[in-house]
């Protein structure tokens, strides 16, 4: 299993790598799957959530395929175009933070210098913490989460 | 007249079946507990073990004599262990049946005017949608047609807590409703959680692990 792309988080006016799919749970209720036209085996799910906390809510503002095009939110929830509140987000989404300490080619495994975890009951933030994995001393070990390898192949569908 | 010797001859008259009852009633439980696959497997196996030697037998024999002073404790000891072991046998069944690994429950039956109820939220910013579910809603009404005649209304947790060992990872938590019938899980219906893959997979669930 490959490594997998995070989705994006703004929060506290910064951009953080989110290891979690928060909308996954949403998608999977309402038997939604996206087609584009290739399939990356960094990417399964097929789709990159970008979200925002704002006032302690969690928002997702925006979704873009694996061709890196744009789909609208009003395709998934059709009430509202701009920005979504995930009030069916109940606990715990880590961002990792840092330079990387131990590359593991799974899913969210690899281990970075910091985790920063963010504890959600029905998509207010309630607590927060940061966690310290250790310190990297190596100056070329990569800052920020991304898998390592992947492929990309056509999928063979026209994208929806 | 003394009858010390009667009882004792009486003893070891009846513990000898008994023990030799005893060892065949387990043998044939096991045997009775295990698939048609590992039972297969299992002769396959006996029957490529070499032959026993006469020191092998001598041995079986000493064994099987040492218990036989004792076999009141001894028997008891194997039937009270396999009545447990059934009984421990029978509460995981159950847990299979109902498709849960060991980090989710169903937590008790409701009614479906009970569970929209429970998921009603008023949202003072009105960023909720005010209905059951909030926009979960059409997925709800989705999953109460889904409903199989005489299932009924279950609601659940799943808590697996993976990445604590680790740290690396999510807690994965999960809540909702199922359909249930005959101690099976039909559906299920998932009114909050935080997916965190942290294997690059789906949640686990047990239907999803046996697939």
């Amino acid at each position: 299993m490959t490594a997998q792309a995070a989705e994006i988080l703004h929060y506290k006016g910064r951009e953080l790598d989110l290891c979690a799919e928060p909308l996954d749970l949403y998608l999977a209720n309402n038997d939604i799957k996206f087609d584009s036209e290739s399939i990356s085996t960094a990417c399964w799910r097929g789709y990159i959530g970008e979200w925002l906390i704002e006032s302690r809510r969690l928002y997702l503002i925006g979704i873009t395929d694996l061709d890196d095009k744009p789909i609208a939110l009003s395709k998934i929830f059709p009430d509202n175009p701009k920005r979504v509140f995930a009030h069916w987000v109940t606990g715990e989404l880590r961002c990792p933070e840092g330079k990387l300490l131990n590359y593991i080619h799974m899913g969210y495994a690899s281990i970075h210098e910091r985790d920063l975890f963010l504890e959600f009951r029905q998509g207010e933030l309630i607590a927060e913490r940061l966690v310290y994995n250790g310190e990297s001393h190596d100056p070329d070990a990569p800052a920020g989460y991304g898998p390592g390898a992947w492929t990309t192949m056509p999928s063979g569908k026209p994208a929806r | 007249m003394n009858q010390a010797p009667f009882w004792i001859v009486v003893f070891f008259a009846v513990g000898i079946p008994v023990l030799v009852a005893t060892r065949w009633l387990v043998l044939a439980i096991e045997r009775r507990r295990r698939t048609k696959f590992v039972n297969d497997l299992m002769d396959a196996l006996e029957e490529e073990k070499p032959k026993p030697t006469v020191q092998t037998r001598i041995r079986d024999i000493a064994k099987f004599a040492l218990l036989i002073p004792i076999w009141p404790i001894a028997a008891t000891a194997v039937i009270g262990d396999l009545f447990i072991r059934t009984e421990k046998r029978l509460t995981i069944d159950r847990d299979e049946q109902t498709d849960f690994v060991s980090y989710g429950k169903l937590t008790r039956k409701v009614s479906i005017t009970e569970a929209e109820r429970l998921e009603t939220a008023n949202d003072p910013r009105g960023e909720r949608p005010g209905l059951p579910f909030g926009y979960l809603w059409a997925s709800w009404r989705e999953f109460l047609k889904a409903k199989a005649p005489g299932a009924e209304l279950w609601s659940y947790e799943k808590n697996s807590d993976i990445g604590k060992a680790t740290n690396f990872s999510n807690r994965n938590y999960s809540r909702g409703y199922a359909w249930v019938k005959n101690g099976k899980i039909l559906h299920e219906f998932a009114a909050e959680g935080a997916p965190g893959r942290p294997f690059g997979d789906r949640v686990l669930t047990t239907d999803r692990l046996r697939a």
